[in-house]
């Protein structure tokens, strides 16, 4: 279970204060596909990062599975972020000029996993994404479909509970967007993981099982969650 | 993230910006160099140093003056002074020259822990010649079988000369007009001497060995002395200086301790001369003098390193800043991904490490190959033979390599602060 409650994030402070959330209160189902749906500036990207434990509410609190992320401290944040979290950026951010196997490792080699085990944990990671033939080419020289989906197979080489997707197919051609975002919804499937997209494409919030509307720092609607006002 | 793993990633970035890498770690190598051949030249410096000493001191005696300032600021003074009677012999300008005489030589002898005190017996030969040659310049005193010899011919049995014979300085073989070295065995060697009042006298030598022409002299004028029994020395010198104001007054004494070697009892002996009111230096006292010379100039010259190393204190902790500047979103993704402020820290730490590591390798092994090369030259330029200018020893090599990288971590500091500060959002977004 995913529960805010009563969170606001406010940026600067005194005349300066920008009011990013205002007292969100919600509980979003585990194992579920969430879209974040809302127009640049509304605040979602803003829900991403605290759900993502990159960032602090100002009040409020944040539940993940038991996990009360308020009260982490930074080192405690840190394993969250890299146990129970996967990201997939709209940039990608994979290192162009590491290898593939370099890429999906990274996260293996924060989460301090043995050296012996990890060639076969990112060999299974990127056959799930379909490169394991670009194993050993640099990450630069792939087409920007094949890197988010290297960016992908990084997100899930530590079996992750949550994936975390800001705009997934941001920076790619419809044909493409719609391979990853189906591939994004396989793995999901599969590993049966809760997969959090922000998303301003209505194509890829309908796919999804809730979609939580965010407008000006605020809760719009909320859309497939029992009991929920829509 | 293991250390393991930060070690090898920070590697992997140094050789994804090799150019950056190799220029930055080029000016410590500059400073590794620098210090490298300065650490060398000083090990070189002391072992000849070393070496001058022991060659012409007994390490296991002492040599005693009248009184200590002999030895800190030489016989006499260059001022006018109240005449004293007890001084009785006179420097060239007229300086009163305290010297030791028989009662001296007497009561040191009853020091305890003194095994024995010898007078040096140095005396001018008015010239030195051989049958078939001219004549030369040259002073005869006699041989000190505890100080180290190298002969090129000949040899001493029982280590000291016999009555009758004399170990000829080898400049002297060719002045003589002897063939060889091994051909001046066995020849005689004429030594007139003169005394103030035109007098003269010849005594004749049978050369028993020839010896090597050491460059490591304390003095310089040991080439020209040919080295006789004490009993022949102590003739020569009655002969010359019978008579006159200096007749059995020296300059100085050695004093043989008994188990001399133990540095504790030679300290021990040292002590009670200066007690009884003497001077006394050993071959440690000289050694450190010079010594101290040497570490004088090292220090000179390493200010100089230390001066280079400071602009590459500078060069790396521009580098990593453009590293981190550059890596801002890759710093940013590993923090999203889990990786700690520390571990990031550690990151730009262990890559300015490694520029130190290669900076301090690349300017310790160039010193060393281009010192290895030019020590030949160079310490014959400088009339080092037999020894060398440059003497490199391996830990102080290391002990420099790991300065040099403690210097580049230190320079690393401050960026791998930034590094570890920056925030995941804002690094993600930098374009």
């Amino acid at each position: 279970m995913i529960s805010f409650r009563n969170v606001s994030k406010v940026y600067g402070k005194k005349d300066n204060a920008f009011v990013a959330l205002k007292d969100i209160t919600i509980e979003l189902p585990e194992h579920k596909t969430i879209a974040v749906v809302g127009k640049s500036g509304s605040g979602k990207s803003t829900f991403l990062h605290l759900l993502g434990g990159l960032d602090r509410p100002s009040e409020g609190s944040i539940n993940i599975n038991g996990k009360e992320l308020t009260k982490l401290n930074k080192k405690a944040m840190d394993q969250y972020r890299g146990q129970d979290l996967g990201f997939v950026f709209q940039s990608f951010f994979v290192e162009a000029n590491q290898s593939c196997y370099q890429n999906v490792a990274l996260p293996l080699e924060i989460n301090r996993v043995p050296l012996n085990k990890r060639k076969a944990i990112v060999e299974d990671a990127l056959s799930q994404v379909d490169l394991t033939e670009k194993i050993r080419s640099k990450a630069g020289t792939l087409s920007g479909g094949q890197k988010q989906r290297l960016a992908i197979a990084r997100a899930i080489v530590t079996k992750p509970k949550v994936i975390l997707a800001d705009e997934p197919t941001g920076n790619l051609d419809s044909s493409t967007g719609d391979k990853v975002i189906n591939l994004l919804f396989d793995l999901h499937k599969k590993y049966s993981s809760t997969l959090v997209i922000v998303t301003h494409d209505q194509d890829i919030a309908s796919k999804c099982d809730v979609r939580l509307y965010i407008k000006d720092g605020q809760i719009e609607k909320v859309e497939g969650l029992k009991g929920a006002a829509s | 993230m293991s250390w393991a793993d930060i070690i090898k990633r920070s590697g992997r970035s140094l050789r994804q910006a090799k150019i950056r890498t190799l220029l930055t770690a080029a000016a410590l190598a500059v400073g590794g160099f620098t210090l490298t051949a300065t650490l060398a030249a000083a090990n070189g410096a002391k072992a000849y140093g070393n070496k001058l000493v022991y060659t012409n001191f007994d390490p296991s005696s002492l040599i005693v003056a009248k009184s200590q300032d002999i030895f800190t600021s030489g016989p006499g003074s260059n001022k006018p002074q109240p005449y004293s009677s007890s001084y009785a012999a006179l420097g060239d300008r007229g300086q009163q020259v305290k010297e030791l005489d028989q009662n001296d030589l007497t009561a040191l002898a009853k020091i305890s822990g003194v095994a024995s005190v010898f007078e040096q017996y140095t005396t001018s030969a008015q010239f030195i010649t051989s049958p078939n040659s001219g004549k030369f310049t040259g002073s005869v005193e006699a041989f000190d079988p505890t100080i180290s010899h190298q002969f090129t011919a000949g040899n001493l049995v029982n280590g000291n000369v016999p009555s009758g014979d004399v170990v000829l300085p080898q400049d002297y073989v060719s002045l003589l007009n002897f063939k060889s070295d091994q051909a001046a065995i066995g020849q005689t060697v004429s030594v007139q001497l003169r005394q103030i009042v035109g007098k003269t006298s010849v005594m004749n030598f049978k050369v028993v060995a020839v010896l090597a022409a050491p460059s490591t002299l304390i003095g310089g004028s040991s080439n020209t002395t040919l080295l006789l029994s004490a009993q022949d020395a102590q003739s020569a010198y009655d002969f010359v200086n019978q008579g006159t104001i200096n007749y059995n007054r020296f300059l100085t004494a050695t004093v043989r301790v008994v188990d001399g070697t133990n540095q504790a009892k030679l300290n021990a002996v040292q002590k009670a001369i200066q007690k009884a009111g003497y001077g006394a230096e050993s071959a440690q006292n000289a050694q450190a003098l010079i010594t101290q010379i040497v570490n004088v100039l090292q220090i000179i010259i390493l200010v100089f390193g230390l001066i280079t190393l400071v602009a590459s204190f500078f060069g790396v902790v521009n580098t990593q800043y453009i590293s981190v500047l550059e890596r801002t979103r890759e710093i940013g993704l590993m923090k999203a991904l889990g990786m700690s402020s520390r571990s990031v820290s550690k990151l730009f730490i262990v890559e300015a490490a490694w520029i130190g590591a290669i900076g301090a390798v690349i300017g310790s092994i160039l010193a060393i190959i281009i010192g290895t090369l030019i020590n030949p030259w160079i310490s014959k330029k400088i009339n080092f033979s037999g020894s060398n200018l440059l003497i490199f020893h391996w830990q102080q090599v290391l002990g420099l390599i790991v300065f040099l990288v403690i210097v580049s971590v230190v320079a690393g500091l401050l960026p791998a602060r930034k590094a570890s500060r920056l925030d995941p959002i804002e690094a993600l977004r930098t374009e």
